[in-house]
C-alpha cells in the first residue's frame, strides 16, 4: 500500500511566474464525521499547471481523480493545503467563478431547457451575480458559434432527451466554454462514449483548445487518450492518491489521427503503461 | 484487538442511535411547553385544556380508555393484515392477467378517487343487517383486566374479528399494496423473462421464483402507506359510524363538551398510531431481506 | 409508486402479444369498457339473482333510481362542498410550497422540523374533526361570518396540507449530485438553485401531491359536513345513512367519486402540459 518506491515529484514552474492551477500540500480526507470510517483520498499533492498547458491525470478507478478536479473547481474543500487558480485561493471570496469551466463525467443538461437555453444557463447565473459583464445578446451569438464549433448547429431548439449521448456530451462541453473561462477542468468527459465518438471528440477538443488557448486539466483512465491529448501526463498512485510520476509528452502539435501510429506515441504510451503496471 | 474494535463499533452505533433520537425527544419537550404556554395564554379549560387538566380527565376514565385502545388497535391489526393479504393476492392476479388488468383499470382509478369515509357507514350497515357475516378470528381477555382492578374479565372481553370496522379499514388500506404488487411484478427485467423462457418455466413458476420477489421491495415500501391508511380507516369508521373503540370516544367527548378528555383521547390516538406505524416499519426491516426497505 | 403502477396499468408490460400502437389503444379502451359493463352487469345479476333487499344491497339500477331522485338536492348543496374543498385545496397547496422552500433551503430548519412533519403525516389527522367543529362553534375570530361551515374549510386544509408538504419537500430535494456540483461551479445562490433547477425538478412531485391533495381535501370537507351537519354533500350522506338508505349513500359516493376523478384528471392534463419533458400519470403518490 505504501508508496515509498516512487519519490513524490514536485512540479513547479521554472521562474517566479505563477502557475494557472496550483495545488500545494493538498490532503483530502473523506468522512471526518466521528461515526464514519475515514478515507484518505489524496495526500501531499503538489501540482502546478501552467497557463495554456494541457495536463492529464491518470490513475486507477478510485484513486482520487475526481476528488482532485473537484478541489480545483472549489466544489470540495481541501482537508489540508491550498488550491489556487491564477494565484487566488478557490475557497476564498475573491475566487472568480467565470475563470473556471468544469466538464462533468455525465451530461448535466437540464431536461426542460432546450440545448441553447442550457448553454445560456451559466451565463444567466454568472451575470446575475456580477461575475461577467458582456450583454446577453453577445452570449446568444456566442452560443450559436459554439454550437457550430462542436457540430450541433440545427439542434438549438432540441431538448436534451432528443440527443444521443455523444451530442449531450458536446452540449456539456460547450456549457463550460460559453463564458470563456481560462481554465477548463474535465472529468473523464468521454468515458461513457464509444471508441469512435471518443476519437472524434478528442480531435475536436484539441482544435478548440488550440483556438482558445485555455489551460486544461483533463482526467481520464484511458492512458492512450492521455498521451494523445496532453503536454504532460500525471500518474496518481492508488489509495491514498499521490503524484507517483509525470511524463512529458513531446509529440508535435497539431496532433491528428495519424499521431497515434507514430513510433514516439507508441513509446510514450508504453512508458505510461509500464509505469502503471509498476504501481500495482 | 478484534473484540475491542467490535465493541467500539457497537458503542459508536449505540451513540449514533441515541443522538438520532435526540430531536424526537426535543420535539416532545417543545410540544409540551408550547401546549402549556398556549393554555396559560387562553386560560380556559373549555376552549383549550391544560396538560394537567387533560391528564386528570383521561385518568379518571383510564379503564374505558385502556379497553377502547386495545379494541381499536386489535381492529387496526386485523384491517392491516387483511389489506396486505387481499392486496397482494389480487395484485398478483391482476398483474398476471393482462385482459383483467385492462378491464379493471377505470374502476380502480375511480374507487381510488372516492372520498372513502362516506363508505364507512355502508360497511357497518352491511354487517349489522347481516350478522352472520362477522367472523371472529380469536377472542381474548384484554390486558386491562389484569392491569386494572376496576376492570372485570367480562368488560375486557375482546376479539380479533372481521367486521364492519375492520373490513372498512382494510378497504382503505388495500390500494397501496395492491397497486405496488402490480407495479413490482411487471417491473421484472427482460433478461429474467428470457431466462425463464430458456428454462421453460411455467407461468406459475415465473410468479413464484421471479415476479413475486421482484415485487417484494415495492410491496414492502407500500406497506408503510397501508399501515397509515388502515389506521385512518379504522378510526374514521369508529367515529363516523360505530360506537366502538377509541374513535367513538372522541365523539363522546365532543358531545359532552369535555375538552380535556377530547385532547387526551386525540393525543393517545396520535401517539398510538405513531407507535404502531414505527413498529410495523421496524418489523418489516427485520423480516424482509436486507436492502428491501431503505 | 401508485403513479408508476397506473402508468403501467395502461401499458402492455409483459411483452405477450405484440400489437401495433393504434390497435393497441383501441383494444385497451374496449377492454376497459367491457370491464365496466361486466362489473355493473355482474353486480346487478347478483342483487337480482339472490333477491337481495335493495334497501341494503342495491343494484346499479336501484342506485341509478336513487340518484335521479336526489339529483336536485345534490345540486343545491354541492357548491358548498366544492367551495370548501376547493378553497382548502388551494390554500393547502400554496402553504405547502411556501413552507417547503425554507425547509429545503435551510438544512438546519429542515433537520429540526422534519421529524415533526413526518410524525404529523403518519397520524390519522381526520380524527380531530370533532375538535375543530367544537372550536369553530365558539364563534370566535375569523370564523364568525361563515359559522360552523368554517370547520369544513379548516379540515380540508388540515388533511391535505401535510402530504402535499412532504411531496413538495421531496420534490425540491430531488436534485442529483452532479447538478448540485454544477451549480456550485457557477457560484449559484440559493434562490438561483430554486429558480433554475429545484422548482422544475419539484413540479412532477407537486403535481402528484396535488392529485392526492385534492382527494384528501374532499375527504376533510365531507367528513366535516358529515359530523357537523352543515349543508353539503357530507351532511346529506349522514342523513341518508341514518335512514339506512344504502342505495342513496352509494349514489352520493358515485357523485363524489366522479368529481374527484374529474379533478384529478384535470390536474393530470395540466401537468402533462406544464411538465412537457417527462411522462405524467393519472394518479399521484399514495
Ligand atoms: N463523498 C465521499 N465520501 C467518502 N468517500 C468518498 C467520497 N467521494 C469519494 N470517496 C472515496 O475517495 C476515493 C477517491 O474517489 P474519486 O475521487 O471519485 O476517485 P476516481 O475519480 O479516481 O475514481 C475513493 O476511494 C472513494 O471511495
Ligand atoms: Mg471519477
Amino acid at each position: 500500500m505504501s508508496n515509498e518506491t516512487a519519490e513524490p515529484t514536485t512540479t513547479s514552474t521554472d521562474s517566479g511566474e505563477e502557475a494557472m492551477i496550483s495545488f500545494s500540500g493538498v490532503d483530502k480526507i473523506y468522512g471526518t464525521d466521528a461515526t464514519e470510517e475515514t478515507v484518505t483520498a489524496l495526500q501531499d499533492i503538489d501540482l502546478d499547471v501552467d497557463a495554456g498547458e494541457f495536463v492529464s491525470v491518470v490513475g486507477p478507478s478510485g484513486c482520487g481523480k475526481t476528488t482532485l478536479l473537484h478541489l480545483a473547481a472549489g466544489i470540495l474543500e481541501p482537508t489540508d493545503g491550498t488550491v489556487t487558480i491564477d494565484g487566488i485561493d478557490v475557497q476564498g471570496a475573491e475566487h472568480d467563478r467565470s475563470e473556471v469551466g468544469l466538464v462533468f463525467q455525465q451530461p448535466v443538461a437540464l431536461e426542460w431547457r432546450t440545448v441553447k437555453k442550457n448553454l445560456l444557463l451559466p451565463v444567466q447565473i454568472l451575470k446575475q451575480n456580477g461575475a461577467i459583464d458582456e450583454s446577453m445578446d453577445y452570449y446568444r451569438e456566442r452560443a450559436d458559434e459554439l454550437l457550430e464549433l462542436v457540430g450541433l448547429e440545427g439542434f438549438e431548439d432540441a431538448y436534451p432527451n432528443e440527443l444521443s449521448g455523444g451530442m449531450q456530451q458536446r452540449v456539456t462541453i460547450s456549457q463550460a466554454l460559453i463564458y470563456d473561462p481560462s481554465v477548463l477542468l474535465m472529468d473523464e468527459p468521454f468515458g461513457s462514449l464509444d471508441a469512435m465518438t471518443k476519437d472524434e471528440l478528442n480531435l475536436e477538443l484539441l482544435r478548440i483548445w488550440d483556438e482558445t488557448e485555455k489551460t486544461v486539466l483533463f482526467i481520464t483512465h484511458d492512458l492512450n487518450e492521455a498521451v494523445f491529448l496532453s503536454d504532460r501526463v500525471i500518474v496518481l498512485s492508488p489509495r491514498p492518491g499521490r503524484v507517483a510520476d509525470e511524463i512529458e509528452i513531446d509529440l508535435p502539435r497539431p496532433r491528428t489521427g495519424e499521431t497515434r501510429s507514430r513510433d514516439r506515441f507508441v513509446e510514450l504510451s508504453t512508458e505510461v503503461h509500464q509505469h502503471f503496471k509498476h504501481q500495482r | 484487538m478484534a473484540t475491542k474494535s467490535h465493541a467500539h463499533r457497537r458503542f459508536v452505533r449505540t451513540r449514533h442511535w441515541v443522538t438520532s433520537r435526540v430531536p424526537t425527544v426535543i420535539a416532545g419537550v417543545v410540544f409540551l411547553v408550547l401546549w402549556q404556554l398556549t393554555a396559560m395564554v387562553i386560560d380556559n379549560n373549555r376552549i383549550f385544556a391544560y396538560p394537567e387538566y387533560t391528564w386528570r380527565q383521561v385518568s379518571e376514565r383510564s379503564d374505558t380508555v385502556f379497553i377502547r385502545i386495545v379494541e381499536t388497535f386489535s381492529s387496526i391489526a386485523v384491517a392491516f393484515v387483511l389489506a396486505v393479504i387481499v392486496g397482494v393476492l389480487l395484485g398478483v392476479v391482476i398483474a398476471e392477467v393482462y385482459t383483467l388488468r385492462q378491464m379493471a383499470m377505470p374502476i380502480v382509478i375511480f374507487t381510488y378517487a372516492i372520498p372513502h369515509p362516506i363508505l364507512a357507514p355502508v360497511f357497518i350497515i352491511w354487517f349489522i343487517v347481516n350478522p352472520g357475516a362477522e367472523i371472529v378470528l380469536f377472542s381474548f381477555t384484554g390486558p386491562s383486566a389484569y392491569l386494572l382492578d376496576s376492570v372485570t374479565a367480562a368488560d375486557a372481553a375482546q376479539s380479533f374479528a372481521i367486521d364492519g370496522v375492520t373490513t372498512f379499514g382494510a378497504w382503505v388500506g388495500f390500494f397501496p399494496v395492491f397497486l405496488s404488487t402490480i407495479t413490482g411484478m411487471n417491473a421484472l427485467e427482460e433478461r429474467f423473462e428470457q431466462l425463464g423462457t430458456v428454462l421453460g418455466a411455467t407461468r406459475w413458476q415465473m410468479v413464484r421464483y421471479f415476479r413475486f420477489w421482484r415485487a417484494l421491495p415495492n410491496i414492502a415500501s407500500s406497506i408503510k402507506a397501508t399501515v397509515q391508511l388502515s389506521i385512518i380507516g379504522v378510526i374514521v369508521a369508529e367515529f363516523i359510524a360505530s360506537s366502538e373503540g377509541i374513535g367513538y370516544q372522541i365523539v363522546l367527548a365532543w358531545k359532552g363538551a369535555d375538552l380535556g378528555y377530547m385532547f387526551g383521547v386525540l393525543l393517545i390516538i396520535m401517539m398510538g398510531s405513531y407507535l404502531f406505524y414505527q413498529t410495523v416499519v421496524w418489523l418489516l426491516k427485520v423480516l424482509t431481506p436486507p436492502g428491501t426497505i431503505e | 409508486m401508485i403513479a408508476d403502477t397506473l402508468r403501467k396499468l395502461g401499458d402492455r408490460v409483459d411483452g405477450r402479444g405484440g400489437v401495433r400502437l393504434g390497435t393497441e389503444r383501441a383494444k385497451r379502451w374496449s377492454l376497459s369498457l367491457l370491464g365496466l359493463v361486466l362489473f355493473l352487469g355482474g353486480w346487478e345479476a347478483v342483487t337480482r339473482g339472490f333477491g337481495l333487499n335493495p334497501q341494503y344491497y342495491p343494484g346499479p339500477t336501484d342506485v341509478y333510481r336513487e340518484l335521479s331522485r336526489i339529483w336536485e338536492p345534490i345540486l343545491t348543496v354541492l357548491p358548498n362542498t366544492l367551495e370548501a374543498a376547493g378553497v382548502g385545496f388551494v390554500v393547502a397547496l400554496v402553504l405547502s410550497i411556501a413552507v417547503a422552500i425554507p425547509l429545503v433551503a435551510s438544512d438546519r430548519l429542515g433537520n429540526a422540523l422534519m421529524p415533526f412533519v413526518i410524525g404529523v403525516n403518519t397520524v390519522p389527522r381526520i380524527a380531530v374533526t370533532p375538535l375543530v367543529i367544537y372550536w369553530v362553534g365558539f364563534d370566535i375570530g375569523p370564523f364568525d361570518s361563515v359559522g360552523l361551515a368554517a370547520a369544513n374549510y379548516v379540515m380540508a386544509v388540515w388533511v391535505a396540507f401535510f402530504p402535499m408538504l412532504i411531496a413538495a419537500i421531496d420534490g425540491f430535494r430531488s436534485i442529483d449530485e452532479t447538478t448540485e456540483n454544477m451549480l456550485i461551479v457557477y457560484g449559484a445562490r440559493t434562490w438561483q438553485e430554486f429558480r433554475y433547477v429545484r422548482l422544475q425538478r419539484a413540479l412532477p412531485f407537486i403535481f402528484d401531491g396535488m392529485k392526492t391533495g385534492f382527494i384528501l381535501a374532499m375527504i376533510g370537507t365531507v367528513v366535516g359536513e358529515f359530523v357537523s351537519g352543515t349543508p353539503g354533500i357530507g351532511a346529506m350522506a349522514s342523513s341518508v345513512i341514518r335512514r339506512t338508505a344504502v342505495g342513496r349513500a352509494i349514489a352520493i359516493v358515485l357523485v363524489l367519486g366522479l368529481i374527484s376523478t374529474a379533478v384529478v384528471f384535470l390536474i393530470y392534463l395540466v401537468e402533462s402540459r406544464v411538465v412537457h419533458w417527462r411522462e405524467s400519470s393519472i394518479v399521484g403518490e399514495g
